[in-house]
């Protein structure tokens, strides 16, 4: 079994300096690379301090450079907000830096005040997640990139670097609905599942995910990811404890 | 997304939320590692002691 950490900074009553919470948060990191982890999961968040971490590929790279073996998850970054073609850059740059240590999960995103100060629809959310998605991976995997699609479009682009895992690091989609999974699982992806589902609905979901996924002709090792919060006390987690996910093989 | 009658504090705990003794948390991890082949988990510590209780006396049970 495997196991990462979601990284968090969250900065309550902003009790201490923001220096102090990134201080701290690198310390952890270290842990872990010591340890045994597998990865660290980075959050990404903006304009609230219910996580300050604006930009996974800068802080993955000081993560990265303080550490030898752990992987550095996005865990997630907000898709819709990107520029796709800065996006696959930065994600590219971070594989590179790091030595191959990229894990790379996307998502949607969900806070108002992030689409509003974004200027981003979020009734778009779910097209714009896609369409990005689909912009960086081509990025990745084609030496140069002509695209036309609904909210971007390129002609003739060559987009560097390319990441140093080939085709491309892992990918993780936050999924929480079956036609999420599904959509993941058509494309082949790995999925980090929503915070509330019970132990129950969870192994549904990734039953439904899995099959999914052998119906699509994606090979699957048993391979599964849950991201419950633990504590060794019987006291209560957060709401943002927990996200269950899926890795395919390899992942 | 909770039904009326169920308190989403207790849902949580009794059926999402994997807590407690480290002995009871290695306990669920086991048991949904057969269940539903969970080989995979991320986990959001509440805080650097709750992280350092799973690295110390979890983890090397598990891996």
């Amino acid at each position: 079994m495997k196991f990462g950490i979601l990284q968090f900074f969250s900065w309550p009553e902003r009790r201490v300096t923001l220096p102090t919470v990134y201080q701290r948060a690198l310390q952890r990191i270290e842990i872990m690379d010591q340890t045994g982890y597998d990865a660290v999961w980075l959050t990404e968040h903006h304009f609230s301090d219910y996580s300050v971490c604006p930009s996974i590929p800068v802080l993955g790279t000081y993560a990265a450079a303080r550490t030898k073996r752990l992987h550095i998850g996005a865990g997630v970054t907000l898709a819709a907000f990107y520029h796709p073609l800065r996006l696959a850059e930065e994600l590219a740059l971070l594989d590179i830096l790091s030595g191959g240590r990229v894990k790379w999960g996307a998502g949607r995103g969900f806070d108002p005040r992030e689409f509003k100060a974004f200027g981003v629809p979020q009734e778009e959310s779910y097209a714009r997640f896609h369409e990005v998605v689909d912009i960086v991976l081509r990025a990745w995997t084609n030496e140069r990139l002509t695209y036309k699609g609904k909210f971007f479009s390129f002609e003739d682009i060559e987009v560097l670097p390319k990441p140093l895992q080939q085709p491309h690091p892992p990918v993780w989609m936050a999924a929480g609905s079956p036609p999420a999974f599904a959509w993941a699982a058509a494309a082949g992806h790995s999925i980090l599942m929503g915070p509330h589902a019970t132990h129950s609905e969870l192994g549904k979901e990734l039953a439904f995910y899995t099959q999914q996924l052998v119906a699509h002709g994606h090979a699957i090792a048993g391979a599964r990811s849950r991201s419950p919060g633990f504590s060794p006390s019987p006291r209560l987690n957060p709401p943002h404890a927990m996200l269950p996910g899926r890795a395919r093989s390899g992942c | 997304m909770f039904g009326t009658d169920i308190d989403p504090v207790q849902r949580y705990l009794d059926s999402a939320i994997i807590h407690g003794t480290p002995e009871r948390v290695l306990d669920q991890l086991t048991q949904l590692r057969e269940e539903i082949h969970l080989d995979y988990l991320i986990g959001a510590p509440l805080s650097h002691e709750t992280f350092m209780a799973f690295t110390d006396k979890i983890l090397p049970k598990l891996r």
